[in-house]
């Protein structure tokens, strides 16, 4: 049952498993407390990023605009945060509240204004890595080292960036998806005209879809600050292609209606990763964006190999 | 001309992108030169249509692929490793017409492979193209060994990007070129149709005895081959090539194509409004430029105008009517 319920997570868990015992073959040092923390820093800010790609996913859109939110809140925690737990704590919420406006504004142009997902956030994307500039012109600022500590550093062999993505992921995104706005967000992403009719409040459910997206891009950008503990308009570019990537990889479709949060989280453990095996295997390092982008490719084939032997072509295409 | 068929004359005028993005183009155009008479000066005009070819040329792909209902984001690496590629073998002695050769093959088989992902495989476009740039990102580095490359440039690239006939420019002319075949090709001729109908209903076209394969087959190399033409003669303007050289152009011809009025779910538009829109998307980077806005400012204005534009002629119907 529960095998069933994670089979489109499969492929991403597999993958993993395949990585990280390799990973522990080629260096066993992975297995302390020092090789765990590493492990599970690497991939947070991408697993929070996917978390918000997936929530938009599922409506049916595509959020461009990840990367850009990514990148405003690492620029506007790295300016604005002072020594004081009191500012550290204030200018968390706020770059929370500017993950959520920057998510609004999504969701309402794609309800109300009617515009496609994907050119609302290409346009987007322009606006919030515009701002984020404004913020951090230069690359630079700082945050308290305490800060950098509670999100990245370990109790033992139990990282704290794994339960910021627990916290994030059980706390806030569970209750969300099992409420009655989370089955909403499935129907909608599955049938717009189809849940119209049974109630639903389409654009609503679009707008608090977004909205949460924005959150957790937020939620990425903070913890990415805790590792980088500085400021860089431009750092976020990269989590917007790589969170769809994960996304996909991780069992949900585009096209929206389908999708859970542990492949995609597992997806991105993986796609974080594989630099660090990579370079622990002795590739060259000029070899490995030509691995990274080779394995992707050739899972993404290996998850839909099934059309090469479907009968009839018309189903592959309805599909 | 009664008043309410005036109203209905003007109401299917702006319905129509294609002249939206023309008015605004005249109106761009009228506003630059106000703000500045020198914007009208021979000297610039050249200047900004030596730009825009660049993104003309790949927009002419992109308008292609996005008629399929996918969209190419394996173009900024593409137009960079065959780019180095070129001026690479000719510095190394081999002739101009093996390097370019060189690179156009490149353009061919990156083409395919991206067909055959989206066709064969069924996998979405906006994943496996992202793929294949990774890969071409990792193969340049390997080629170049991460050295920012050394070389010379044949001549007749170099008069292609840069070169004057009787005091025109050229590459506007070959861009010119370019645009009134994929004009014709999309009115006139069959794979034209396809293009349109694999858009807007795929099932229906198979139905009819079409394998839309062969369509994305078509529209990816050509989408490739345009970013390979187009890197081709930026090498040629700046006279050299450098990692990153096609970073800038991923998301500006894009933004040219959904501006011109092409539907970015593909089925509808053209690359009639796709000119359009990308001397919009060039003037606009160049006022702003004048008007000494930052980078930041850029950008803001730049999201901006494509989300207004959009909300004047690109909505959708309701979803739930």
């Amino acid at each position: 049952m529960i095998l069933r319920r994670y089979k489109s997570s499969l492929l991403a868990i597999l993958a993993l498993i395949l990585l990280l015992g390799y990973y522990w073959y080629k260096q066993p040092l992975i297995l302390s407390p020092f090789g765990f923390r590493l492990l599970a820093n690497q991939g947070t800010t991408l697993a929070l990023a996917a978390l918000a790609q997936l929530t938009v996913v599922l409506t049916g859109g595509v959020d461009l605009s990840v990367g850009a939110i990514v990148g405003l809140a690492n620029a506007i925690a790295a300016t604005y945060m002072g020594d004081s737990p009191f500012s550290v704590v204030t200018v968390v919420l706020l770059t929370l509240g500017a993950g959520a406006g920057a998510g609004l504004i999504n969701g309402v142009l794609v309800a109300y204004g009617r515009i496609q997902p994907i050119i609302v956030t290409l346009a987007t994307l322009y606006i919030y890595s515009g701002f984020a500039l404004l913020i951090r012109p230069q690359p630079g600022g700082s945050v308290p080292s305490y800060y950098a500590t509670t999100l990245t550093g370990s109790w033992g062999y139990l990282p704290y960036s794994l339960i910021v993505l627990l916290v994030v992921t059980l706390l806030f995104r569970l209750p969300i998806m099992r409420s009655r706005l989370g089955t909403a967000i499935y129907a909608v992403g599955d049938n717009p005209g189809g849940a119209h009719m049974s109630g639903i409040k389409v654009n609503r459910t679009l707008v608090s879809a977004y909205v949460i997206g924005g959150v957790l891009a937020a939620c990425a950008g903070l913890f990415l600050t805790a590792q980088t503990t500085s400021g860089d308009a431009t750092i976020g570019t990269a989590y917007t292609l790589n969170s769809v990537a994960a996304v996909v990889f991780g069992g949900a479709i585009l096209g929206g209606g389908r999708g859970l949060a542990l492949g995609p989280i597992i997806a991105a453990f993986f796609i974080s990763i594989i630099i660090s095996v990579l370079f622990a295997a002795g590739v060259s390092s000029f070899y490995q964006s030509v691995f990274q982008g080779g394995i992707l490719i050739f899972v993404l084939m290996f998850g839909n190999a099934w059309t090469l032997r479907v009968r009839n072509r018309l189903s592959v295409l309805r599909s | 001309m009664t008043t309410s068929r005036l109203a209905a004359r003007v109401g299917a005028f702006t319905k129509h992108g294609v002249a939206v993005s023309y008015g605004l183009l005249v109106v761009l155009i009228v506003a630059a030169v106000i703000y500045n008479p020198a914007f009208a000066s021979w000297g610039n005009i050249q200047a900004q249509l030596q730009i825009a070819t660049f993104i003309g040329v790949i927009a002419i792909g992109q308008t292609l692929v996005i008629l399929t209902g996918q969209i190419d984001l394996s173009v900024p690496w593409n137009l960079t490793f065959s780019s180095i590629l070129m001026a690479t073998l000719y510095g190394q002695g081999y002739g101009a017409v093996t390097a370019v050769g060189a690179a156009l093959l490149v353009g061919i088989v990156v083409g395919l492979i991206n067909a055959v992902g989206v066709a064969v495989f069924r996998l979405h476009s906006l994943v496996w193209t992202l793929g294949m740039n990774a890969l071409l990102e990792g193969l340049t580095m390997v080629y170049t060994n991460g050295q920012p490359p050394d070389s010379t440039i044949p001549g007749f690239v170099r008069f292609l990007a840069v070169g004057h006939v009787g005091g025109f420019p050229v590459a506007p002319i070959v861009w010119a070129v370019f645009a009134a075949i994929t004009i014709v090709v999309l009115a006139r001729s069959r794979f034209g149709r396809f293009l349109y109908a694999t858009g807007n209903n795929e099932p229906a076209l198979f139905l009819s005895g079409i394998d839309s394969r062969i369509v994305y087959v078509g529209a990816f190399v050509a989408s490739s081959v345009c970013a390979v033409l187009a890197g081709i003669l930026l090498t040629g303007y700046a006279s050299q090539t450098y990692l990153g050289m096609g970073n800038d152009y991923l998301l500006v011809p894009i933004a040219a194509v959904i501006i011109g009025g092409t539907n970015i779910m593909g089925g509808f538009g053209g690359y009639v409004g796709t000119i359009a829109g990308t001397l919009i998307v060039v003037l606009l980077q160049s006022i702003l430029s004048v008007a000494q806005i930052g980078q930041a400012g850029k950008n803001i204005v730049f999201g901006v105008i494509i989300i207004a534009l959009v909300l004047l002629y690109a909505r959708e119907a309701r979803p739930t009517d």
